[in-house]
């Protein structure tokens, strides 16, 4: 695997947003070397523990920035680790957004938690094609480490992402089915798929399933669909929500 | 087995294997992926993911949770089936360029005799056959825990084949038991251990996170159970081909267990951990060897007190 060095991380309750640099970086085009929807799976150095993916945040020539969620062994860890240590780092890996969306059309964006790193990458690297964004948290914790503009806060307003959703769809007044690109829990993306079917829009979720090796060997993170059982690490992460069996 | 001049490579049959790093069967999958990221040409031998007669689809996720010093899997063996195997991967297998192993499985023996049988004329050089694997409960009672069924059953595909049979075996009380139905049987050898069986609870749900609750544990924490398997029966079977295999992430482990008595090492969680480790393991093997002077025949065996 390829090292990189935490540089600068700030921490709140419950999210960090972690900025690393290459050791060895690219000859060119540095910023490029991963497209929204594809992730890099990440681990210490020390520990026989597997690594987790991760979406970035953005890139920048030396580098790039995540936006974690602090819930267990890694995340823990990356949460306690000081400025200047190594980890390690593989991938890109996972099928880019690009590659599945129609981008002749306009895409409203949804995140919800840490879903909104992609999301917020995306909408950085495709801002021509963005008809609407919502970002949701639970709470506002996150207002410590990054300014989102279109950040919703369920505490706050008592609205989730899917409501915030509903309110703009009523309103909506354009031609064309509108097209949902969203990235959250698996069960926000259940949810917005029943929404989908409701309120008639054309749904692709970036889904969250814990995964094995990352690249599409070990059959660890499975999706049902239409056509078969697909690996999320691999086929995906992003789904048209169409094509998914949810029961399984 | 005798030893070439490369301090790492091992002939078997005539069979030349560069180093005794072996892809264990399933984490890897079939390599197509994996020769994106290593040479597999470097690898000493590539075991296929566990084929079966039928597609099947593997259990429901998750499939796979952190445990200290591993993993425990339920993936239940997904694999699209093997007329899909003979047709659309295995022709990438046979051009490997190195020796290969296919693994089967089935709780009727009918249906491996078909695959036995169909893969004769193939370019492999071993068949596995997977008596052992912790997430599959459909058909019949399973033969890989019956000393008898195994006689039998290995004495039946013995007939059908000039290839290499292997057989492998989750870790067992009575390993020797069942190592001496397979090998009186005909087969070649074993190959120890796949997955004891494990699990995890989330104390806040209360509930196995594992939808199939309880799955196949693999990786370093499993590695002294493993490694006594292949000891144990190392002791009682002098000539036989041993594969061993559980929790090998360094060349350490892999020393181990040729000290321990195996032929061959196989690596599974370790490819998962770090697709780079069978790699590092073969250039790590080599500079020990080198930096004491020694091969792998000098450390063969060395932990048994013959
Ligand atoms: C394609 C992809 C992109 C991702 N991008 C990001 C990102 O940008 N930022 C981010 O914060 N996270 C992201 N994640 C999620 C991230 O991978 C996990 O949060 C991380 O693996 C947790 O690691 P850990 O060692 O801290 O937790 P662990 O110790 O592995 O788990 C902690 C707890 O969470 C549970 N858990 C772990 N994984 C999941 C899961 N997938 N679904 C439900 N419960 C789970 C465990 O059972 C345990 O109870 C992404 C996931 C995928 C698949
Ligand atoms: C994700 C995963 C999938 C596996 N699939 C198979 C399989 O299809 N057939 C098989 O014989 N063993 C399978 N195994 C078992 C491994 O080949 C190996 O015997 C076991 O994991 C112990 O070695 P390790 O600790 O190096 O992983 C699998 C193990 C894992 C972790």
């Amino acid at each position: 695997m390829k090292k990189i060095v935490l540089k600068e991380k700030k921490v709140s309750d419950d999210f960090l947003i972690a900025s690393f640099e290459f050791e060895n970086p690219f000859n060119d085009n540095t910023q490029d070397f991963i497209k929204p929807g594809q992730f890099l799976m990440l681990k210490n150095r020390t520990e026989p523990i597997l690594a987790k993916p991760f979406s970035v945040l953005n890139t920048n020539r030396n580098g790039f920035k995540m936006l974690i969620k602090i819930i267990g062994r890694f995340t823990d860890y990356l949460s306690n680790a000081v400025s200047g240590e190594t980890f390690l780092y593989r991938g890109p890996y996972g099928t880019a957004f690009e590659k599945k969306l129609d981008l002749s059309k306009k895409i409203i964006t949804i995140g919800g938690g840490c879903g909104a790193a992609p999301i917020l990458f995306f909408n950085e690297h495709y801002f021509e094609n963005i008809e609407k964004t919502i970002i949701g948290f639970k709470n506002d914790s996150i207002r410590n480490l990054i300014n989102i503009d279109e950040a919703v806060y369920e505490s706050l307003s008592g609205k989730t992402v899917i409501d915030e959703l509903n309110e703009y769809l009523l309103l909506r007044n354009k031609v064309g089915k509108p097209i949902v690109l969203a990235c959250g829990s698996s069960s926000m993306c259940q949810e917005l798929h029943k929404h989908s079917l409701e309120m008639n829009y054309q749904l692709f979720v970036s889904l969250d399933e814990r995964m094995g090796c990352g690249m599409g060997m070990c059959k660890g993170c499975p999706i049902k669909t239409k056509s078969g059982i697909k690996m999320v690490c691999k086929d995906g992460p992003v789904f048209n929500s169409d094509e998914i069996i949810w029961e399984w | 087995m005798h030893l070439k001049n490369n301090i790492l490579s091992v002939d078997y049959k005539g069979i030349n294997i560069k180093n005794p790093i072996v892809i264990a069967s399933g984490p890897a999958g079939n390599g197509e992926e994996l020769s994106q990221t290593i040479d597999l040409s470097r690898i000493g031998m590539f075991t296929s993911k566990t084929v079966t007669m039928n597609r099947t689809d593997g259990n429901p996720p998750p499939r796979i949770v952190d445990v200290y010093g591993g993993i425990i899997n339920s993936i239940g063996l997904q694999n699209p089936g093997f007329q899909s195997f003979m047709t659309e991967t295995l022709p990438f297998l046979e051009n490997l360029r190195i020796p290969v192993i296919v693994s089967l499985a089935s709780n009727y023996a009918e249906e491996l005799e078909t695959m036995v049988k169909a893969l004769d004329t193939r370019n492999i050089k071993f068949l596995e056959i997977n008596f052992s694997c912790p997430n599959v409960d459909k058909g019949r009672e399973p033969i890989g825990t019956d000393p008898n069924k195994i006689f039998h059953t290995v004495k039946k595909l013995k007939k059908l084949t000039k290839k290499n049979i292997l057989i492998k075996f989750a870790p067992a009380d009575a390993i020797l038991e069942l190592v001496q139905a397979a090998i009186s049987a005909g087969a070649e050898g074993v190959v120890l251990s796949n997955c004891p069986k494990g699990m995890k609870i989330d104390i806040n749900t209360m509930k196995p996170i594992l939808k199939r609750e309880f799955g196949g544990f693999a990786g370093p924490a499993i590695k002294p159970i493993t490694l006594n398997q292949v000891y144990q029966v190392r002791k009682q079977f002098k000539d036989i081909m041993i594969i061993g295999t559980g929790g090998v992430i360094n060349h350490e482990d892999a020393l181990e267990y040729i000290m321990a008595g195996a032929n061959l090492v196989g690596i599974g969680f370790g490819v998962m951990l770090d697709p780079f480790i069978p790699i590092q393991i073969i250039e790590q093997l080599e500079q020990w060897f080198k930096l004491r002077n020694l091969n792998y025949s000098s450390v063969f065996c060395k932990a048994q007190s013959l």
